[in-house]
């Protein structure tokens, strides 16, 4: 039968699995065929004979460390990039070496903590679409959404004047302004104000659009 | 801790006090705009001064800089002229404020002028200690001003401590 087999696989390959990431993706589409969820329950076949569900568990405990350790300045939101590169500093060189994917189903498995929702905002012209990962339970405006779309289109810095941002989405000011005030209000972004004589227009910053400068 | 009778311990090269012994490394945030205005969000600000507390202990730890001026204020803290951006003197003194209220500094002079506290009086006081007991200073009378820059504590720890 098709599934004992897999799991006498399964067995025999484990420590190859939970070495090699893109094995382990492959894994993870052979049961999705089978219509076998590995991490639904520790004490699955796949899982014991992985100890897949350690694995990820172990995973996921280091997405929330290194969420917790962010959102004092990113307000809770986070690109998934930034997120595995902290991530695989917490881990070392000396275990598993982990991909986005294992990431994302880590995070599956954060559920039931609240937040830890994947965020795909739209990317505009060249950007190229980024994966957002919100570790607080609270979601993000649609007003907001669209702020940090328009910044992270306006700049590689991720930071948006109001001016901008009334020019890239046709809004009038009002509506710009209440959608960058409320980006403010929700901790995902900060302003910066230069003084009047330097002469420059303030802007909104979002850390999760600051890439390594600000995760290092 | 060895208390060697026979001469004295070799000293740490003399610090120009003000600025750091090596250079100092600056966290991350210290490179982002934002880090230099004062966030108008309430929540926000808090974890802003809460970062520059923990920079401004650290800079004054590592420069061996005992007394915050904003008169005359380290002219690489508050301001990255990479940027460039500079912290206002009204940020400046909200950071004060905040590191006063945290223990971490004593008003000499509110709101412009703190002691910046970057190591407790405890661990001072062993400092202290260990001096007098290298230099068999025991029992005898020493003015505070031979304390801090006596011919003794040149190149200790405890050089420029002020009274």
């Amino acid at each position: 039968e098709f599934r004992t087999r897999l799991s006498e696989v399964a067995a025999r390959r484990r420590q190859d699995v939970t070495r090699d990431p893109t094995l382990r993706a492959h894994f993870h589409q052979m049961c999705a065929a089978l219509g076998v969820d590995p991490l639904a329950s520790t004490k699955g076949a796949f899982a014991a004979a992985l100890g897949l569900g350690d694995f990820y568990y172990e995973l996921g405990v280091q997405v929330v460390e290194a969420c917790m350790a962010t959102t004092p300045i990113n307000g809770g939101v986070i690109d998934l990039r930034d997120l595995l590169r902290l991530v695989c500093r917490r881990r070392g060189s000396a275990v598993a070496p982990v991909d986005e994917d294992d990431v994302l189903r880590a995070i599956g498995t954060l559920k039931a903590l609240g937040g830890y929702e994947i965020l795909r905002p739209e990317a505009g012209g060249r950007e190229r679409g980024r994966t957002l990962v919100r570790s607080v339970p609270r979601a993000l405006d649609s007003a907001v959404t669209a702020a940090l779309e328009a910044a992270a289109a306006a700049s590689p810095e991720g930071c948006i004047s109001r001016a901008e941002l009334c020019a890239a989405k046709g809004w009038p000011e009002a509506r710009a302004a209440a959608a960058l005030g409320e980006a403010l209000e929700q901790g995902v972004a900060w302003l910066d104000a230069p003084s009047p004589e330097e002469g420059l227009e303030a802007r909104v910053y979002f850390p999760c659009l600051s890439g390594e400068l600000l995760t290092g | 801790r060895s208390s060697s009778s026979v001469g004295r311990r070799s000293r740490p090269p003399r610090m120009a006090p003000g600025s750091p012994a090596q250079p100092f490394s600056f966290p991350s945030h210290f490179h982002w705009a934002p880090f230099f205005t004062l966030q108008p969000v309430a929540a926000t600000r808090a974890r802003q001064l809460g970062l520059w507390c923990e920079l401004v202990t650290a800079y004054c730890a590592a420069s061996r800089l005992f007394v915050l001026d904003l008169d005359e204020p380290p002219e690489a803290l508050f301001a990255n002229t990479e940027l460039p951006r500079r912290m206002s003197r009204d940020a400046q003194e909200a950071v004060l404020d905040a590191l006063a209220g945290q223990g971490g500094g004593e008003w000499l002079e509110k709101p412009r002028k703190l002691l910046v506290t970057w190591r407790s009086a405890e661990d001072w006081a062993d400092a202290l200690e260990e001096v007098v007991r290298d230099n068999a200073l025991q029992g005898a009378v020493l003015t505070l001003e031979e304390l801090s820059s006596g011919s003794e504590v040149a190149g200790t720890e405890v050089e420029g401590l002020p009274a």
